[in-house]
């Protein structure tokens, strides 16, 4: 499938709060850019290299345009949902998992990490439903993550 | 055994005479007189269908279905020689220790425990040629070699089913040769009950009053009596004979026809995908599973299938009913409920899954008793000039919603293995499809005194000394099982029971 990254990543980092979307003026972008709900004294970082390692490690080449889906369709969800506080909520939750991952850590070491956690997420009920499907929290943020990143540095073996 | 054909072989006004009359050739019918027979007891066996089917007796059978849920009155039902068992699908499961205990404040449960009811159980295997009374999915599992899903047991366990060999579901054509050997069963088809009557003591049942559908009157008489007309027909003739008692029959406490159950069954309803290297054999087809019966050490090739379900610990705590859930294959026309994501999304989810495999799930469920779900009369009758019965099957919603949260502890649970991911409809539950399990239960209760039900733990009728129910309308709860076995096994003990009766009156 062929994804284009651009006008979503727009969106996505508007949700994140992370890039001034200066001049933006597409409905859903206005939307997101407009600052409703949103909290721009957070700033997010930018993904790094690492997050960018273990999403292309987890999700592999086959598996990451699905995952793109599901982040895609995921932040359709927030968008639409009420109250706007799950906004904030999510852009730090993307947060944490980006902070969480072990810059020292293998992409294989990712992989497995990743997995524990989303075992202890379904544990925990820290459950994502998404249009009836029971997701890992966890593994939603990866996915959202995957949906807002460009192609070109995901390919497992870049880097 | 000797066959009359009523329309036939009965005069107008004649009395047919036997130890014992039981009403209904069905699967506690036909059990009941094997039984007694066996034990050199004579007995007037009345069907009031032919020896096939024929829509004229079907009518009779017709009814209101005028609950939130539709039960499917005549066409879960048939009415000929062998009843239900003519459409059984060979589904057995006998009922958890828990099923016993009350399900609904107010309602006590079972006045006999899973105990009490293990040899019948174990007979009523026998009967359904079935193997040995296991049902613990994990030494199935063991038995067939065939492995269970990896789940937590102490979150999510695994039920079996057995099944009677088709042959053996249709009870006529199994047991027809050692009927027709059993001299002291004299069998009459088109041999209509149209109301129980009481003796002048009003204690005892006096005589049967019956005709056929082409208008032959006729008595049945004998010392003990049994109803077995399935779970709506038990609670509607006892209503119906109200000549002399004008509530009916063992209706004194109001109880007849309350309370009326089915197994709420959700069909297709959400899906989970798996790995592809996840083995689910034992889950998705039926498999042979050499078993020994603890009873006699005989080794039977069971068919088997197994399902998911909660542990009693997690359903105690979370306060739900009980229930299982099957898997059976995904059908693809089905894919657009599935929304915006599919099995290829939950395998890039899964990391390392090259693909994954969706199953739909069957979800079948007790349905607590509650008041609101009954049979009734209707002024209008059926060409006996019996008063036909309205069915109001009802399921309070928060069964439902129990069954929701069951669904949710499973899917987390499977998540949790990392074998899936799972699906639950985002339906509001007063929108769901729920389905009849043809399994009409609870109208006349079991109970240990009168004013909780309508027979006593003998299945005797409270206030009619000679009068008894077979079948599953005397469930006092009904668990998730298919009620066949166990109405099996309470027929073999009301055999007992009344071979005993007879005994001692000899």
């Amino acid at each position: 499938m062929k994804h284009s990254r651009r006008g979503f990543l727009r969106r996505a980092t508007g949700l994140l709060g992370t890039v001034a979307l200066p001049g933006c003026s597409g409905s859903d972008e206005t939307r997101l850019s407009s600052g409703q709900g949103l909290e721009p004294e957070e700033p997010q970082p930018p993904p790094t290299q690492t997050l960018r390692q273990a999403v292309a490690a987890y999700f592999g080449t086959a598996g990451l345009a699905a995952a793109r889906q599901v982040g895609d369709r995921y932040l359709q969800l927030v968008e639409g949902s009420e109250p706007p506080e799950s906004r904030s909520s999510l852009r730090r939750a993307l947060s944490d998992l980006q902070l969480a991952l072990d810059p020292t850590m293998a992409p294989e070491g990712h992989v497995i990490w990743l997995r524990q956690r989303m075992d202890r997420d379904f544990e925990a009920e820290r459950i994502v439903r998404i249009d009836g499907w029971r997701l890992a929290r966890s593994e939603v943020l990866l996915a959202t993550w995957a949906s807002q990143l460009d192609d070109a540095p995901l390919q497992p073996d870049a880097g | 055994m000797t066959i009359f054909d009523a329309n036939l072989a009965v005069s107008p006004n004649a009395t047919l005479r036997a130890d014992v009359c039981i009403v209904g050739a069905g699967a506690a019918g036909i059990t009941l007189a094997r039984g007694l027979a066996q034990a050199g007891v004579s007995v007037l066996l009345l069907e009031g269908g032919g020896v096939l089917s024929s829509a004229d007796s079907q009518e009779l059978y017709e009814a209101e279905d005028a609950g939130r849920y539709r039960v499917s009155v005549a066409s879960c039902r048939q009415r000929y020689l062998g009843g239900s068992t003519n459409c059984w699908q060979g589904w057995c499961r006998p009922l958890d220790p828990e099923d016993f205990e009350s399900r609904s404040a107010g309602l006590p449960g079972w006045p006999i425990g899973p105990a009490e009811l293990r040899p019948f159980y174990a007979r009523a295997q026998r009967t359904l040629a079935v193997g040995a009374l296991q049902y613990d999915g994990a030494s199935l599992s063991a038995a067939s070699g065939l492995p269970l899903l990896p789940l937590d047991p102490a979150r999510v366990g695994h039920v079996a089913y057995q099944f009677s060999p088709y042959l053996v579901q249709r009870f006529v054509p199994a047991y027809r040769t050692e009927l027709e050997e059993l001299e002291r069963i004299a069998l009459y088809t088109n041999a209509n009950l149209l109301s129980v009557r009481l003796a002048e003591s009003a204690e005892r049942v006096g005589h049967l009053s019956c005709s056929t559908l082409t208008g032959i009157p006729f008595r049945a008489e004998a010392s003990d009596y049994v109803l077995a007309l399935g779970g709506i027909e038990n609670p509607r003739m006892l209503l119906a004979s109200r000549q002399d008692v004008t509530v009916g029959l063992g209706n004194q406490s109001g109880l007849v026809g309350e309370h009326f159950m089915e197994h709420p069954h959700l069909y297709r309803f959400g899906a989970i995908a798996l790995r592809r290297q996840v083995d689910t054999r034992a889950y998705t087809g039926a498999f042979r599973a050499a078993t020994a019966d603890e009873y006699s050490t005989e080794r039977v090739d069971t068919s088997t299938r197994l399902a998911l379900a909660l542990p009693r610990t997690v359903r105690e705590s979370e306060g739900l009913v009980n229930a299982s859930v099957s898997m059976v294959s995904y059908r693809e026309e089905d894919r657009g409920e599935l929304g915006s994501l599919g099995p290829e999304h939950v395998s890039a989810l899964l990391s390392g899954s090259p693909a994954v495999t969706l199953y739909h799930l069957n979800v079948r469920t007790e349905q607590r008793p509650a008041s609101g779900s009954r049979v009734r009369l209707r002024d209008d009758s059926d060409a006996l000039g019996v008063p036909r019965a309205r069915v109001e099957w009802n399921v309070p919603e928060s069964d439902l919603l129990e069954i929701h949260r069951t669904l949710e502890l499973i899917a987390r649970e499977v998540g949790r293995a990392g074998i899936g991911r799972m699906f639950i409809p985002e339906i509001p539950v007063e929108q769901w499809l729920v389905s009849p399990g043809c399994h009409h239960m609870g109208a006349t209760r079991m109970a240990s005194s009168p004013e909780h039900g309508v027979v006593d733990a003998d299945c005797r009728v409270f206030g009619v000394e000679n009068l008894f129910l077979g079948g599953c309308s005397v469930f006092p709860t009904g668990g998730f099982a298919n009620p066949t076995l166990t109405l099996v096994a309470l027929a073999h003990r009301l055999g007992d029971h009344l071979r005993g009766r007879w005994e001692g009156d000899r």
